[in-house]
């Protein structure tokens, strides 16, 4: 047996063949005892892991794991760019010289945020809907300025979902 | 208000859908319902439990972050588990770059030794109790290497697909096949091996 | 004396202000229908197309593609459309392949793709200058088609 009736064996026990290589390898069973023995190990191992992954508990309390990550998010909130005043040099005095200006500059800025749909780049997830049997992952990269939805047939009871990487 | 006690009675979507307006308390219950599982996916791949712990962690901050594109059409437990999955998989590949490559990683899709193993023709894991079970396999998947372990875990407890896992692991559905053939065949060596220990 | 500065600056600012509030908002509202450019784009492994007709895909958006594994890229068919407010526009882009785009306003779009005529699935998204929308699938061989929609 080589290697590539190996492996389409394998895929066969996983169901992942093709209808007529599956056909193939059922008549190649009928006959190989090699074959036979080797589906038979593969089996046995996928039947053994079957449901027997060991079950682990986090070894930290929920209270000092819960703050852990409320720490993070916070923390990750707090990072988010905020203004620093770029000029250490005004004094009252300016500001009651620039005050008109300041607020006419202030409402330029208004003024271009509400008739300028391109200003702040807040990404907001669209929808998606529509055929159950293509599920669809949905990804979005602020430094590429792109969203990607990549779709693909999904098996009636499967699920899958968007999710971040 | 809601109390802690109420979101303990509530199911996962609902919960969900007050974190995503900024409830932190329903969010604190879904970290503490699910936090086993995600710990004990992040030690089964990589091993290591301060790595596991931080990628746990690293992974339900991620969640809250991204929960807005949740949009439930698999459990949140799956999705957790695919967000966790996917930085074990970048922390692995990161750790993959400090290290030397070693013969048996070479060896990873043409089978090395695994190629002149005998078939097992006896299920090493007949009349053992689950428990037992379980720890042997753990025992021996900690013995395989990363790529065939990945493959494992991802193919037999996550349920993915050949294609899904190519995509995850970055190669192809041949290089998937050809790993996931390899594993199966030394873990059949390594649970018979624990098997013929006990039995002297 | 300084009073008299602020009192004058304090309605010239004010006028300025109001002269570019109006200019900015006609300058919007009658702004032209978006202008949206949809490219079908092979991703496949191969170093060429089946088809000789496809060209490579342009550098900038092979490099924007560079989340996905494929190693090559070719445009099948690339089309711009003009799209007038609550109007829906059908784009053929292969034999196989047909998208409708409805503006919905607010840069946000309906897009409705089929497959072999079938209604595969409905997408409601943003897309600006700034933010494209891409839109791909799995295809024979390990190959991939791809959408690629942006305004231009």
């Amino acid at each position: 047996m080589n290697d590539e009736t190996k492996i389409k064996l394998q895929a066969y026990l996983d169901g992942e063949l093709s209808r007529r290589d599956a056909r193939g390898i059922s008549e190649l069973l009928t006959t190989d005892n090699e074959a036979q023995s080797l589906l038979g190990e593969l089996q046995m191992v996928k039947s053994a892991l079957h449901g027997n992954e060991l079950e682990l508990k986090l070894p930290e309390t929920r209270e000092f794991f819960w703050s852990k990550i409320q720490r993070e998010i916070e923390r990750s909130v707090k990072e988010e760019p905020t203004r620093v005043p770029a000029f250490a040099w005004w004094k009252p005095a300016y500001v009651r010289y620039v005050g008109g200006m300041a607020a006419a500059c202030a409402l330029l800025m208004i003024s271009f945020i509400a008739f300028n749909n391109e200003g702040p780049r807040k990404f907001v997830p669209g929808e998606i809907e529509g055929n159950g049997e293509m599920g669809s992952i949905t990804y979005h990269s602020n430094a590429d300025g792109m969203t990607v939805v990549y779709l693909f047939d999904r098996e009636p009871g499967k699920v899958v979902d968007s999710e971040p990487n | 208000m809601p109390t802690k006690q109420d979101y303990t009675t509530q199911e996962d979507v609902l919960l969900v859908k007050s974190a995503k307006k900024g409830d932190m308390l329903a969010f604190e219950e879904l970290v503490a319902r699910h936090r086993d599982k995600i710990y004990a996916r992040a030690f089964s791949m990589m091993r290591n439990e301060d790595e596991a712990l931080d990628l746990s962690q690293e992974a339900w901050v991620k969640a809250w972050q991204r929960l807005v594109q949740f949009q439930g059409d698999s459990s949140f437990a799956t999705w957790m588990t695919r967000i966790t999955i996917n930085l074990c998989l970048d922390q692995l590949r990161k750790n993959k770059r400090h290290r030397a490559e070693s013969i048996e990683v070479l060896n990873e899709e043409s089978g090395g030794v695994e190629r002149q193993m005998p078939v097992v023709n006896v299920n090493p894991t007949e009349g053992l109790e689950r428990t037992e079970v379980r720890k042997r396999i753990d025992e021996a998947l900690g013995k395989l290497s990363e790529e065939h372990r990945t493959v494992l875990i991802l193919h037999e407890f996550e349920d993915l697909e050949y294609k899904e896992i190519a995509k995850r692991m970055s190669c192809s559905i041949g290089t998937v096949m050809s790993r996931l053939f390899y594993a199966r065949r030394k873990m059949a060596v390594l649970l018979a091996g624990f098997k013929r220990d006990e039995l002297q | 004396m300084s009073n008299s500065r602020i009192s004058f600056a304090g309605p010239l600012a004010w006028l300025g202000c109001f002269l570019l509030m109006t200019s900015f908002g006609a300058s919007k509202l009658a702004a032209a229908d978006p202008r949206l450019e949809v490219q079908l784009v092979w991703g496949t492994n191969d170093d060429s197309s089946p088809d000789p007709k496809h060209k490579p895909l342009e550098a900038s958006l092979v490099k924007k593609l560079g989340m996905f594994k494929w190693k090559n890229y070719f445009t099948v068919n690339r089309k711009d459309v003009l799209l007038a407010l609550n109007a829906a526009q059908k784009i053929q882009l292969s034999p196989q392949c047909e998208i409708e785009i409805k503006h919905l306003g607010s840069q946000r779009y309906e897009i409705n793709v089929f497959g072999q005529k079938k209604h595969v699935k409905k997408i409601t998204e943003k897309i600006t200058r700034q933010d494209s929308l891409t839109i791909a699938g799995d295809d024979k061989n390990d190959c991939a088609w791809i959408i690629l929609i942006r305004e231009i």
